[in-house]
């Protein structure tokens, strides 16, 4: 078995122009959930378990269905007919976490640092974040690369491949204190910019939390997996840095226009109020959680809504133990560790993240809106 | 008159089969998975946004100019390989590692062969009209318009 993951690893490589293999010093894989459709390369992965293989470097996984809500989403669960086996087997080849931001855990790559991540949003986070290095490598590549330890020599490892490509202008007419329009901004710049590197000029104080919201939106609307941020990002301190000495290819202005229409063109308008609203995609950090348990003080959730805060695991049991459990029991949002799109919640959805709207036919709204939403329902008049 | 046109191969492998030909890129994720889930033995795409959708695109070899999605692309077409209930073949302008991996999993795994070929100019690929028979060659990386 372990040299037909090198095997893979390889022939993958020699397809794209890789001269050699490469050490890895962190990994992170998406195939993990138990979803009944992934017979293959769970069968795969369990002779990985079988032949006792175990992975050589940190390596965590994506978020896992919630056993805490198997009464709420009985409907879901028995859909997920692989994942104690496959939970099993990860636990044996050494994979642990189950949450889509790794980063907020001990998987957190230092600047340059070659790693084989899958994920997206995690991708783009490492690469642009970080500064660590990564393709967007897919389940099964990421796991047979974590066992080797190694991974193939191209794409975004090489210097020269990181070069900023689109400079993106922010016009001055987007108010940057408002999340939704970052996020908005993220599915536009996805959009326009394809596979291609962004450099985005004019987004001051952006918070590493926001930079996550607004990655996820583009790795979803585009194939992006880094994004420099001109004064922010690690590569990006000015344009000579961003783009490498070299000019831009194309310059683009984003402005409310743009946003109004990206949020028009993948928010799916439900007129019935949500049977679930889902806050958090990728998974929120303690610090957002504590935002939302802030608004929701004194407020409680319509009886026949699901209110999920997504979250990882620590962070879930962290705010369980804190004072701010009170909101949660007051207002009846439920705290959670699993994923709204591989946990597919019943519709109609209402979500404030472009990654899941973008996926998962759900509207798309702002925060406040979909707690107002939440607390008093849809109206119409 | 068959005409040959050169690419690279990304996987191995030789078919031959009905082209299915569109000009929108093509997420693997959002139009098989469903099928998956569903046990279909047929291979309706299930994307929506695609002008594909509701095709079926069993054993058919598809033509499109490159593919975009998520990272369990990779996974979802493995899947479609083992279960043979996918197209026979890809051929596109530009492929990329994620896609390549199911197919060439498929055959270190499960001794399946499913050729991939791009590097194809799409204004060549787009003149192939629906139903027409395409020989596949990915064990030297071309294909043959029958």
């Amino acid at each position: 078995m372990l040299s037909k993951l090198l095997r893979l690893i390889v022939k993958l490589g020699d397809t794209f122009g890789a001269e050699k293999l490469i050490e890895i010093s962190s990994a992170h894989t998406v195939l993990n959930f138990g979803l009944n459709f992934v017979n293959a390369s769970a069968k795969v992965l369990h002779q990985m378990a079988e032949d006792n293989l175990k992975v050589k470097v940190r390596t965590t996984a994506d978020p896992i269905i919630d056993m805490d809500y198997a009464d709420d989403l009985e409907v879901i669960y028995p859909m997920f007919s692989l994942h104690d086996q496959m939970m099993k087997d990860l636990e044996q080849i050494g994979v642990y976490g189950f949450t889509c931001t790794p980063y907020f855990l001990d998987n957190k790559p230092k600047i340059g640092e070659h790693c084989a991540w899958s994920e997206s949003s995690a991708v783009i986070y490492l690469n642009s974040v970080l500064g660590a290095r990564s393709n967007r490598e897919g389940g099964l590549v990421d796991l047979a690369c974590a066992i080797t330890g190694k991974t193939a020599y191209h794409g975004l490892h090489i210097t020269e491949n990181r070069k900023g490509q689109i400079l993106f202008k922010i016009s001055a007419d987007i108010n940057l204190t408002n999340v939704f329009n970052l996020t908005s901004i993220g599915l536009k710049i996805g959009e326009i910019a394809g596979n291609k590197i962004p450099v985005i000029d004019g987004l001051r104080n952006i918070s590493t939390d926001n930079l996550k919201n607004l990655g996820a939106a583009s790795a979803s609307t585009g194939a992006v997996a880094l994004i420099h941020v001109l004064n922010i990002t690690p590569e990006a301190k000015d344009l000579n840095e961003a783009f490498q000495y070299d000019k831009p290819e194309e310059i683009i202005e984003i402005n409310m226009k743009d946003l109004k229409e990206v949020r028009e063109k993948y928010s799916t308008e439900w007129t019935q109020t949500p049977q679930n609203i889902s806050i958090g995609c990728p998974q929120l950090s303690e610090e957002e959680v504590i935002n939302v348990l802030k608004k929701l003080k004194g407020k409680k959730i319509l009886q026949n809504i699901n209110f999920w805060i997504c979250t990882n695991k620590k962070v879930k049991e962290s705010i369980k133990n804190s004072e701010f459990n009170d909101i949660l029991i007051s207002s009846g949002a439920k705290i959670t560790s699993l994923c709204p799109l591989l946990t597919p919640l019943p519709r109609p959805l209402t979500t404030n993240s472009a990654k899941t709207c973008f996926y998962s036919h759900a509207s798309y709204r702002n925060l406040d809106e979909c707690i107002k939403i939440a607390t008093e329902g849809i109206k119409i008049d | 008159m068959t005409k040959i046109l050169k690419g690279r191969s990304l996987s191995n492998g030789i078919v031959e089969g009905e082209a299915i030909v569109t000009k929108q890129p093509f997420s693997i994720s959002a139009a098989f998975t469903f099928a998956l889930i569903q046990k279909s033995k047929k291979c309706k795409v299930a994307d929506r946004t695609h002008e594909l959708y509701k095709k079926d695109v069993k054993d058919k070899i598809l033509i499109f100019p490159y593919p975009i999605g998520t990272t369990t692309l990779g996974f979802v077409l493995l899947e479609t390989i083992v279960r043979k209930m996918g197209p026979k073949a890809i051929v596109c302008e530009k492929g990329e590692p994620l896609m390549s991996s199911g197919a060439v999993a498929a055959e270190i795994f499960f001794d399946l062969k499913f050729p991939i070929i791009d590097q194809i100019d799409f204004s060549e690929l787009e003149k192939i009209e629906n139903n027409t028979i395409v020989k596949v060659n990915g064990d030297e990386g071309y294909i043959e318009i029958l």
